[in-house]
């Protein structure tokens, strides 16, 4: 019936739009909070399903030469290869908190508080928490019963079961846990896994410009629908501060016009 | 009803001990809440920035603002006229009411009594080695009383009516009695803005004030000549509270519901309390506990007493009120505030009933004054109502089970370097930011118009002044969005309402991810391997070449840029840092801010 044409006379009335409106049921995978545009490729749907759980890692630098013992230096740092992974856990959560999601961290002492909300983190729905180790399964799962997207940084060594009991309750309550960094969640598989295989930053050039632009390389894998690999390139963020999909060639070019640092030029 | 207000000028300043001559001011978030009279005779005022302050009146000494000291040094005054009637009520520190009816009489008439209570106050301001000279009024209501005590400090506003209206300056000029009827007459030539802290602390009030001044109604006299129907039409329930403050009439109507009984809330403290955080994380509980009760009931609570009992068995009771009705988490600070100045108060000594001498031991919290709630309307669905309470009883949750310290929430601050801009504040102290407006904070380097700040009496209270003052401020972001929060160099770009606010000299965007709480030692070498410094003219000695982070391997450094030096504080000894920030990219891709200061050079943060 959606299909008829409105009697001449009325005004016209979309029924499958109201349809959709009405409709009582919702299908699990409507249970999603939204992402960014261009974060979209790397997740299923380019929702995050509500339940889920995504894990951001960075790739071991390859070629990186001296670059390899620095793994020791500075917690946040080190645990997470420094290449993107928390800029990337933040941008996934920046279009939730801005639907007006709460979001809460846990385990990252070192986060930058002005990226976050720079990501798009509501600054009155942002809940940072500190817990050492012997409680940090509790309070995770404090954080996971209440709140729609929590970020977590596991401790190195963290019990199966605790894992688990988060991860369940995270999946009844409907939460999305981001775990962020390479110490996982007790050995538990994410649902999607990401990893920051390359970054690259423009901007500064031999005392120059400053940080403007980086560009990641992101591979996207996991489990059920996200089982199939996918390689995305990402500017994180662009030269307007925004995550932006870097795919066509002269969109590249142009960013990295953008970014160059401000040389003189000649201009006639 | 009638009622005696006892009133403490500029009470946050004489509560830090400042001496009867010096010009002295409290500052709170930048800005002037209470000034001494030295102070204001060199044009200091309420809302002004602090900068602008110390221009106007050079040798002022700045405090900070610590409503714990105010209540603390209040309580043996508030002690000391407990000795004459036992219903005192603390409207805030720095302002005590109570009912004259049986102490009047006692004493032998208002006059008299408002004698005593001014003898006995300065006795114990004397005891404390405050210089502050209270004031009292006498008059129908606590509102016209409080009125009547600040006339008698400016009389430019009392003296019409004491001549005219049938008020008689009873003794002293720091007394005014205004005759039992003629509280309407004294009322009737005051301006309308005399309203601001009377009504909710100053959220809708301020707005009302402004509206009735537009509207041209610039006296109380010619809004309570209007007809108690049209102003409730009109204005709402706001309007008529305020209608019936400026007929001089009692502030809610006499009809005031009985408590039920066990509305009251009691918590045994075991172990005895004897640190005031111990007491007040109980205080807390109690105060949600209450709060509960109350909603459940569909009432709110504008006074409430708060008793608590030692271990030797003293009993300590103390009434505190709201303009408008506690919530729980004012009503747990107001608790805090009295168990402060009960717990580290001067040890009982000087005649009144000092510090208890055990831990304590019970503590009550009995609503004293209840009306109906006006309530709030939540969301139809539920929605963003519910997903915050749900977020509130986590919160409250891991508060228990980590300590108050350890759940924090963003609130603006400024500054230059990677976590100065944006700071984590525990959960329990952050005050709210106001709804869909830039934060306070940020308007802090906005000349604000000041009409609203400056207009109002002398003294409100810290909580409602900040509030009008960050209500002002919030007003001129809004006129100046346009040409502030655009076209600053390097200013914080965030989406979601928070506005760039302009520290020349800051990190430009991207904010890096990781901030490092302990900033890991770094070394840097030139090609040749030497050291690289900063020069006194902000330069590098030579690029920059390998990095080693935290005793590391060497790493080479793909490219760099700055240095950005900042000198900050310089003013200000103690707190002067000197530092120079420097961007580098390693080989592998990763992005750290390095500052040198002293000759050392530290990662302040990573671009993770």
């Amino acid at each position: 019936m959606g299909g008829r044409p409105p009697r001449p006379g009325r005004p016209g009335v979309d029924l499958t739009a109201l349809r959709e409106r009405t409709r009582p049921v919702t299908l699990a995978g409507e249970h999603a909070l939204p992402v960014a545009p261009a974060l979209g490729p790397l997740v299923p749907g380019g929702r995050l399903r509500r339940g889920t759980t995504v894990a951001v890692t960075a790739a071991p630098a390859v070629g990186g030469g001296p670059g390899r013992g620095r793994a020791a230096a500075g917690g946040g740092a080190g645990a997470t290869g420094a290449r993107g992974v928390t800029t990337l856990a933040l941008a996934l959560a920046g279009d939730a908190a801005t639907a007006g999601s709460w979001v809460g961290v846990l385990g990252l002492p070192d986060l930058g508080v002005e990226a976050a909300l720079a990501a798009g983190l509501a600054p009155d729905r942002l809940v940072v928490v500190d817990a050492p180790p012997a409680a940090w399964a509790t309070a995770a799962a404090a954080l996971v019963d209440a709140l729609d997207v929590v970020l977590v940084g596991p401790p190195g060594r963290m019990r199966a079961a605790d894992a688990r009991r988060i991860l369940t309750r995270a999946r009844e309550r409907g939460a999305v846990t981001v775990v962020v960094g390479a110490a996982g969640l007790g050995g538990q598989a994410a649902d999607v896994a990401l990893t920051v295989t390359g970054s690259t930053w423009y901007g500064i050039d031999g005392g120059h410009g400053h940080l403007r632009a980086r560009r990641v390389e992101v591979v996207a894998g996991g489990r059920g629908a996200a089982a199939l690999e996918r390689r995305v390139a990402l500017w994180l963020p662009g030269p307007d501060g925004q995550v932006a999909l870097a795919i066509a060639e002269d969109t590249d070019r142009r960013h990295q016009q953008e970014t160059a640092p401000g040389r003189l030029r000649q201009v006639g | 009803m009638r009622t005696l207000v006892v009133w403490c000028p500029d009470w946050p300043v004489v509560a830090a001990g400042v001496a009867a001559g010096e010009a002295a001011a409290v500052v709170h978030a930048n800005r002037v809440v209470a000034a001494s009279a030295a102070a204001r005779a060199e044009g200091v005022a309420r809302g002004l920035r602090r900068r602008e302050a110390q221009g106007r009146c050079p040798g002022l000494t700045v405090l900070a603002s610590d409503p714990l000291r105010a209540a603390r040094a209040f309580e043996p005054v508030a002690a000391a006229v407990a000795t004459l009637t036992p219903r005192v009520e603390i409207v805030r520190p720095g302002l005590l009411a109570f009912p004259t009816r049986g102490p009047s009489r006692y004493f032998g008439g208002d006059e008299a009594l408002a004698t005593r209570v001014i003898a006995v106050v300065d006795g114990a301001l004397d005891a404390q080695g405050l210089a502050s000279a209270c004031r009292v009024g006498v008059a129908d209501g606590p509102f016209a009383a409080t009125l009547a005590a600040r006339a008698t400090l400016d009389p430019g506003v009392g003296g019409g009516a004491g001549a005219g209206g049938g008020a008689s300056g009873g003794g002293a000029a720091r007394t005014l009695v205004v005759a039992p009827g003629a509280t309407p007459m004294f009322l009737a030539p005051l301006p309308v803005t005399a309203l601001g802290s009377a009504l909710d602390g100053g959220t809708d009030g301020s707005g009302l004030v402004s509206l009735l001044r537009r509207l041209g109604i610039t006296t109380l006299g010619a809004l309570a000549a209007l007809p108690a129907a049209d102003v409730l039409a009109r204005f709402g329930p706001m309007g008529a509270r305020a209608h019936r403050l400026a007929r001089g009439e009692d502030e809610r109507p006499p009809a005031v519901r009985e408590v039920p009984p066990d509305l009251m809330v009691a918590a045994e403290l075991d172990p005895p309390a004897e640190r005031v955080d111990a007491a007040a994380f109980v205080a807390k509980t109690l105060a949600d506990d209450l709060h509960e009760r109350l909603t459940a009931r569909g009432l709110a609570c504008a006074r409430v007493l708060v008793e608590a009992e030692t271990e030797h068995g003293e009993g300590l009771s103390r009434l505190w009120r709201h303009e408008g009705a506690l919530t729980s988490r004012a009503l747990a600070e107001r608790v805090r505030w009295q168990l402060e100045g009960w717990l580290t108060g001067p040890v009982g000594g000087s005649g009144w009933a000092g510090r208890p001498s055990g831990g304590i031991t019970l503590l009550r919290l009995v609503p004293d004054e209840v009306t109906a709630a006006r309530g709030r309307q939540l969301g139809f669905w539920g929605g963003a109502t519910e997903a915050a309470e749900r977020a509130a009883r986590a919160v409250a949750r891991l508060e228990g089970l980590l300590g108050p310290d350890a759940v924090r929430i963003p609130r603006p601050r400024g500054g230059r370097g990677p976590g100065e801009g944006v700071v984590l504040v525990p959960w329990s102290t952050a005050e709210p930011l106001p709804p869909h407006t830039p934060t306070p904070s940020a308007a802090r380097f906005i000349d604000s118009p000041t009409e609203s700040s400056t207009e109002s009496s002398t003294e409100s209270s810290t909580e409602s002044s900040t509030e009008s003052v960050t209500e002002s401020v919030t007003e001129s972001i809004k006129r100046a969005a346009g040409g502030v929060g655009a076209g600053v160099g390097g200013g914080l770009g965030c989406r979601g309402g928070w506005m760039a606010v302009p520290w020349p000299g800051r990190l430009p965007p991207p904010a890096p991810a990781v901030v490092h709480r302990d900033p890991p030692a770094a070394e840097v070498v030139d090609a040749a391997g030497r050291p690289v410094g900063v020069t006194g003219r902000g330069e590098v000695t030579a690029p920059p070449a390998r990095v080693s982070i935290g005793g590391a391997a060497w790493i080479d450094v793909a490219d760099w840029a700055g240095p950005w030096p900042a000198d900050e504080r310089w003013w200000d000894p103690p707190a002067h840092r000197r530092r120079a920030r420097v961007q580098v990219v390693t080989a592998s891709g990763v992005a750290h801010l390095l500052a040198r200061e002293a000759g050392r050079w530290r990662v302040e943060a990573t671009y993770d």
